[in-house]
C-alpha cells in the first residue's frame, strides 16, 4: 500500500519560491535605484565642489597678484601655476597668460578627486586688465586739511631722482608746485617762516577745485578697493622697515610674506632682490613709523606719524592727519594728505618731502593690480 | 468491489475544501503584497525621476544664468520667463579686419562650438585711454566659420564678419583682444501634454520651445530679480542676481502611506540664488 503522504504535490513551495523571486526583484530594482540615486547625488556633489574649488583657484591668482614676476611676462606668454589643494581631494591648478600690453587671461581648474580618480573637473576662466594704482599727483605735498611746517623741514616740487635710482630714471621733468592746497589751510613757523623752506613751481599754489574724489582715485582703483587688496597691512608702531629675504623654501628671495619688508629703495646696485618689490602697503589709523625704508605706495586710512628718518619712495596718501617729527621721515614721489578727520597736519623736525616722477611710475608700475575687464570677464570655460 | 483501482488514496472533500481556501488565502495575500510593492516600487521610481528633475534644475539653470552680465545680456525679465544673452565661447582675436576675424584656437573654450547664423561675436575694444573707462564690448554678426586658418605662426579660425570701421578703427583694437560669442536664449514655463515644462528655445536660431526639465507644476518656474541691494531689480539692466525656485511633480500618481495610501502627484521644491558674475558691483 502506498503512502497517501508520500504521493501528495503540493504548490506551496513553488508559490513560496515565485514569491520570494519576485520581492527579490523588486527589492533589487529599488536598491539599485536607490543606489544610482546616491551616485547621482555624489556626482552633483563632486561637480560642485570642483566648480568651487576653479573659482577659488581665479579668485586665489588675483588676490596674490605677483606683480614683479605677472607684470614682466610678455604678451603671448603663458605660466603654469603650482597645483593647490584646498582640502583632501580637492585642488586648483591656475594657467595665467598674457593677451596683450593690458589684459590677461586666467585659466583655472578645479578638479574633485576619489579613490578611482578624478571624479569631477572644471574649469573657469576670468579676462582681466592689468591696471596701475596712480596717485593723482600735483604737488610734492597735497593738502585738503591743515597743515604747519616748521623747523628744518624741506619741500621741494623740483622733480628729483631718488639716491641711487640715476641708471632706471629718465631726465627729471618739469618742476611741481611744492605745496597745492584749495586755500589758507598752510601756515609755516620759524624756521621756515614766509615758506622759506618751501620750494617749486610755485611753492605754493592754490587749487580751488581740489577734491576728495579726485585724490583718492588712484588709476582705476579708488582708495578703499586699493586698501583692501593691500600686500602688506600694519598698524601700531613699526619699528625697522627694511627689506627682508627669505630662509626658505628658497633661500634668498625678496620675502613678500614679511609685513615689515617694504622693499628695497636704497641699494640698487647690485640689484637687491627686493628692489623691484614695490607693495601696496595699508595703515591703519594711528600708526606710527620711526625709522627704517621702504618704496611703493603707502595708504593711511587714519592718522601717520613718522619719526626716526624714514626713507620712503613713492607714493603716499593719508586720509588722516600727517605728521613728521624728530629725524622726521624723507618721502621721494609725492605725498597727499586728505585731513578726514579734522585736525591739524605737522611737518616737523628734519622731514623731507621733494617731488619725483621717476619714483611714481616705478612704484605705480611696479604694482599692477588684475581688474576684471568691463562686463563678461568671467567665463566658463568647461 | 474496489472503488481505487488504480491503489492511490483519494482527498477527502472536506481537505480539497480546506487545501483551495489555504491556496486562496495565501494566494491573496501574494496578490496584495506584490500589488503593494509594485506601487511602492513605481511610487519611488517616480520620486526619484522627481528628485532627477529637480537636481538637473539645480545645475542647468545656474550654469546657465551665472555668466550673464548687465550690459544688455538680460532682455526682458518675467516670473517665469526670462530672454537673455547666453555666452557661449571665449577665445581671442589675433588678427581683425574689415570682414574677418581670425580666432586662435590654442585658447578657446566654451559651451559648444562656434554656429554661423546663432551666435553672434562680442569683440573687447581696450579704448584709448590706459583706464577701463572707456573699455566696451562690440557686438558683431557672425557669417561663416573657415578652419585651418592661421595667426602669427598659430592654428586659426577665420570668422566672417562686418566691421564698422568708422566707428571702430581698427587702431582702437588692441590685440590679442578677447572675443566671445553669444545666442540669444529664452527660457520659460510652457504646458504641452496636459503637463507644464520648463523650456528653453534659440531666439537667435529661431527655433520652437523644446522640453527642458519636467514635468512641472503649474508654477513650477519662480523667478525673482533682485538688484546689488538684494531688493527687487526694477528692469533688467539692474539685476544682480535671480533666485529660481522649481517646484517638480511626478509624471503620474503615485500612492504613499506604506504603498496603501490614495494615489496622488507628488510634489518638490527647489529653491537657489544665482550672483550674476558678469555683473558689476558682484
Amino acid at each position: 500500500m502506498r503512502s497517501f503522504r508520500s504521493d501528495r504535490r503540493g504548490a506551496a513551495l513553488a508559490l513560496a519560491v515565485y514569491a520570494t523571486v519576485v520581492i527579490g526583484a523588486l527589492v533589487a530594482a529599488t536598491f539599485f535605484a536607490a543606489w544610482l540615486e546616491l551616485k547621482n547625488g555624489e556626482n552633483s556633489l563632486a561637480a560642485a565642489q570642483a566648480f568651487a574649488a576653479a573659482e577659488a583657484g581665479i579668485e586665489d591668482l588675483s588676490n596674490s597678484w605677483n606683480s614683479s614676476v605677472f607684470d614682466t611676462m610678455t604678451p603671448g606668454a603663458s605660466l603654469a601655476l603650482p597645483v593647490v589643494s584646498l582640502i583632501p581631494g580637492v585642488r586648483y591648478t591656475d594657467t595665467l597668460s598674457r593677451l596683450n600690453a593690458e589684459v590677461f587671461l586666467t585659466r583655472a581648474t578645479g578638479e574633485r578627486f576619489g579613490p578611482g580618480g578624478v571624479l569631477a573637473r572644471r574649469t573657469l576662466a576670468r579676462f582681466s586688465r592689468l591696471t596701475n594704482p596712480t596717485a593723482v599727483v600735483r604737488a610734492a605735498l597735497t593738502t585738503l586739511g591743515p597743515l604747519t611746517v616748521s623747523g628744518q623741514v624741506q619741500v621741494s616740487g623740483a622733480d628729483s631722482i631718488p639716491p641711487g635710482w640715476a641708471p632706471w630714471c629718465p631726465p627729471a621733468d618739469t618742476a611741481l608746485p611744492g605745496v597745492s592746497e584749495p586755500g589758507g589751510l598752510v601756515s609755516t613757523l620759524p624756521n621756515c617762516a614766509m615758506a622759506s623752506c618751501v620750494g617749486g613751481n610755485p611753492p605754493l599754489q592754490i587749487d580751488t577745485a581740489l577734491k576728495a574724489p579726485t585724490l583718492t582715485r588712484l588709476g582705476d582703483l579708488d582708495f578703499a578697493q586699493l586698501f583692501a587688496t593691500a600686500d602688506v597691512s600694519v598698524s601700531g608702531t613699526l619699528n625697522g622697515i627694511r627689506p627682508q629675504l627669505s630662509v626658505s623654501p628658497v633661500p634668498g628671495q625678496c620675502d613678500r610674506s614679511d609685513s615689515t619688508n617694504w622693499g628695497e629703495p636704497l641699494v640698487m646696485v647690485p640689484p637687491h632682490p627686493c628692489s623691484t618689490y614695490f607693495p601696496i602697503i595699508a595703515a591703519q589709523g594711528g600708526t606710527t613709523i620711526y625709522g627704517g625704508r621702504g618704496q611703493g605706495t603707502l595708504l593711511a586710512n587714519g592718522d601717520l606719524d613718522v619719526a626716526g628718518g624714514f626713507d620712503f619712495q613713492g607714493a603716499v596718501v593719508v586720509a588722516g592727519r600727517l605728521t613728521l617729527s624728530g629725524t622726521g621721515g624723507r618721502f621721494h614721489g609725492g605725498v597727499i594728505v586728505l585731513g578726514a578727520a579734522g585736525g591739524s597736519s605737522s611737518l616737523g623736525g628734519q622731514g623731507l618731502v621733494t617731488y619725483s616722477s621717476c619714483a611714481l611710475k616705478r612704484a605705480s608700475g611696479g604694482a599692477g593690480r588684475p581688474i576684471p575687464l568691463t562686463e563678461r570677464s568671467w567665463v566658463q570655460w568647461y | 468491489m474496489r472503488l481505487n483501482p488504480s491503489g492511490r488514496q483519494g482527498l477527502a472533500l472536506v481537505e480539497l475544501l480546506i487545501g483551495l481556501v489555504l491556496f486562496a488565502l495565501v494566494g491573496a495575500l501574494v496578490q496584495v503584497t506584490l500589488f503593494r510593492e509594485s506601487r511602492l516600487a513605481r511610487a519611488r521610481s517616480e520620486l526619484i525621476g522627481l528628485t532627477g528633475t529637480l537636481r538637473l534644475g539645480a545645475a542647468l539653470l545656474p550654469g546657465e544664468l551665472r555668466e550673464l552680465g548687465a550690459a544688455g545680456d538680460i532682455i526682458t525679465i518675467g516670473a517665469d520667463s526670462l530672454t537673455y544673452r547666453a555666452l557661449r565661447t571665449a577665445g581671442l582675436a589675433c588678427q581683425v579686419s574689415p570682414n574677418e576675424i581670425l580666432v586662435s584656437t590654442t585658447l578657446l573654450g566654451g559651451f559648444r562650438q562656434l554656429q554661423p547664423g546663432r551666435d553672434s561675436l562680442l569683440l573687447f575694444i581696450e579704448g584709448d585711454s590706459p583706464s577701463a573707462a572707456d573699455d566696451s564690448w562690440l557686438p558683431l554678426p557672425l557669417f561663416g566659420v573657415a578652419t585651418g586658418r592661421v595667426c602669427g605662426g598659430r592654428p586659426a579660425l577665420g570668422l566672417a564678419t562686418t566691421l564698422d570701421t568708422v566707428l571702430t578703427p581698427l587702431a582702437r583694437i588692441h590685440l590679442d583682444a578677447p572675443l566671445r560669442t553669444f545666442e540669444v536664449m529664452q527660457l520659460r514655463l510652457y504646458p504641452s501634454g496636459g503637463q507644464f515644462w520648463l523650456g528653453a528655445r534659440s531666439v537667435s536660431a529661431g527655433e520652437t520651445i523644446q522640453p527642458v526639465l519636467g514635468p512641472l507644476t503649474g508654477a513650477g518656474l519662480q523667478l525673482t530679480y533682485l538688484d546689488s541691494t538684494g531688493t527687487l531689480a526694477v528692469g533688467p539692466a539692474s539685476v544682480r542676481s535671480v533666485q529660481l525656485v522649481v517646484r517638480g511633480t511626478t509624471s503620474h500618481p503615485v500612492v504613499s502611506g506604506g504603498g496603501s495610501g490614495p494615489l496622488a502627484f507628488k510634489q518638490d521644491t527647489i529653491s537657489t540664488e544665482v550672483l550674476l558674475r558678469n555683473a558689476p558691483g558682484q
